[in-house]
């Protein structure tokens, strides 16, 4: 049990949350007990925080725009194409890339839980993982979309993938008109996270 | 019968809260929770479950990272690492003493093993054949959803079509039992109108991963 008596110092901090204390208690009893390196965990955080996120999606989508044959690899094996890119790990090696077409939008969900590609797209929003887009999005995806802005003609067909397996999927959306000038970096930017997880286009930003 | 995070095609819920320019973690203790359970939570109890059995009520009213803190408290306190007394004591503590910082332990063997692979595997040691093929018409089973299992309760009782076969992954279901039992993994197509009747958008197909025992042939059923 840490000693120090901050008491007198109480007015200098926030109060904590029931939340706050709980994960402290766990955390420092997990340390104490030889469990837990708190060390990983700061680089853990410090991963997804600052290294791991949409821009490495985003690289992989602007490739694939700009190189017919990565396409063609991305979305045969999405796992070893997006290694290619540096961004292989074990997340990535189950990876599909499902790709949007003037006739087909695709949107990623996981209704059981928050599965999601985190070596291409970081950690989930915090609306992916809410109760009412798992409930909603595989029902009425359109009106879903639309509340993203996104509103799709009556013809496309929606599909909505349910990852619920050890696989992980991600959107390949369409390459904006008027793009043929653009560098794959000034592309990469046009890219989204929404746009790969399929509830916008790439380009509206 | 449908438990609590079994969510898809549930009515009721309003519109989706969507933040702009969200933060990773939008308080610290959220990126230590979720640290903590993925370098050594889910290695010492089964993560989903442990997160599907919280009650329903809690279940509802609490945020994502609340839900895994539950978890890590639950599973260290069921894997005998922890006691509930000894986490309510010492948040009394660090309620008492906000300022006090956690304890450190920097021990480089525990860091490394943090970082190894908890993911199943393509099982290399599946001899079957696959009993499905791309295109083939199925039926989706009823399962028994009291235990852990990855097939939701819309999808259960459908005719679908294989849409890919994705290799062989240990049954969910089983494994976190500490069974292993190698199956074929499928994604597996529905046309909205089987799974939502009227009500369903057109035109939608819902894909999901589906494992083999989740399947039978139309004409078995």
């Amino acid at each position: 049990m840490p000693d120090h008596d901050h008491d007198h110092k109480h007015d200098e901090f926030h109060d904590p949350t029931e939340s706050e204390v709980r994960a402290k208690a766990v955390e420092s009893l997990l340390a104490e007990n030889g469990l837990l390196s708190t060390e990983a965990v700061d680089d853990v955080v410090d991963r997804y925080e600052n290294n791991v996120g949409p821009m490495n999606g985003a690289r992989v989508v602007a490739r694939a725009w700009t190189d017919p044959e990565y396409k063609a690899r991305l979305l045969t094996d999405g796992g070893d194409a997006v290694a290619e890119l540096g961004y292989g790990d074990e997340h990535s090696a189950r990876l599909v890339v499902v790709e949007n077409t003037p006739e087909v939008h695709n949107v990623i969900v996981c209704t059981l839980c928050s599965c999601y590609p985190w070596s291409v797209l970081g950690l989930p929003p915090e609306w992916y993982k809410s109760e009412t887009y798992r409930a909603r999005v595989v029902k009425e995806p359109r009106a879903v979309l639309s509340e993203f802005g996104l509103n799709l003609d009556g013809a496309i067909e929606v599909r909505v993938w349910d990852s619920l397996s050890e696989l992980r999927y991600m959107v390949l959306p369409e390459r904006p008109e008027g793009t043929d000038h653009l560098t794959e970096e000034e592309l990469a930017a046009l890219v989204s996270r929404d746009a790969m997880i399929g509830v916008a286009k790439a380009g509206a930003s | 019968m449908r438990r609590v995070h079994d969510l898809g095609g549930a009515s009721g819920f309003g519109p989706i809260a969507i933040e702009e320019n969200e933060p990773v973690f939008h308080e610290e203790w959220e990126g230590r929770v979720f640290g903590m359970m993925t370098t050594i939570g889910h290695r010492t109890f089964p993560m989903r479950p442990t997160i599907e059995s919280i009650e329903p009520a809690i279940y509802l009213n609490t945020t994502y990272y609340q839900k895994w803190l539950i978890a890590l408290e639950k599973g260290f306190v069921q894997s005998g690492s922890l006691t509930d007394k000894e986490i309510r004591d010492r948040a009394e503590f660090y309620r008492s003493h906000p300022g006090t910082p956690v304890t450190q332990n920097n021990d480089a063997d525990l860091a490394r093993a943090a970082w190894e692979n908890r993911y199943s595997q393509r099982s290399p040691n599946y001899d079957g054949d696959p009993a499905f093929s791309v295109g083939d018409s199925v039926l989706t089973r009823h399962i028994d959803s009291s235990g852990h299992t990855r097939i939701p309760h819309y999808a259960q009782g459908k005719q679908g079509y294989i849409h890919a076969l994705r290799g062989v992954f240990d049954l969910l279901d089983l494994k976190v039992q500490g069974i292993r039992k190698p199956e074929p993994v499928y994604t597996v197509n529905f046309d909205a109108h089987e799974l939502w009747g009227d009500e369903a958008e057109s035109p939608q197909r819902v894909y999901i991963d589906l494992w083999e025992s989740y399947l039978i042939k139309p004409d078995e059923s």
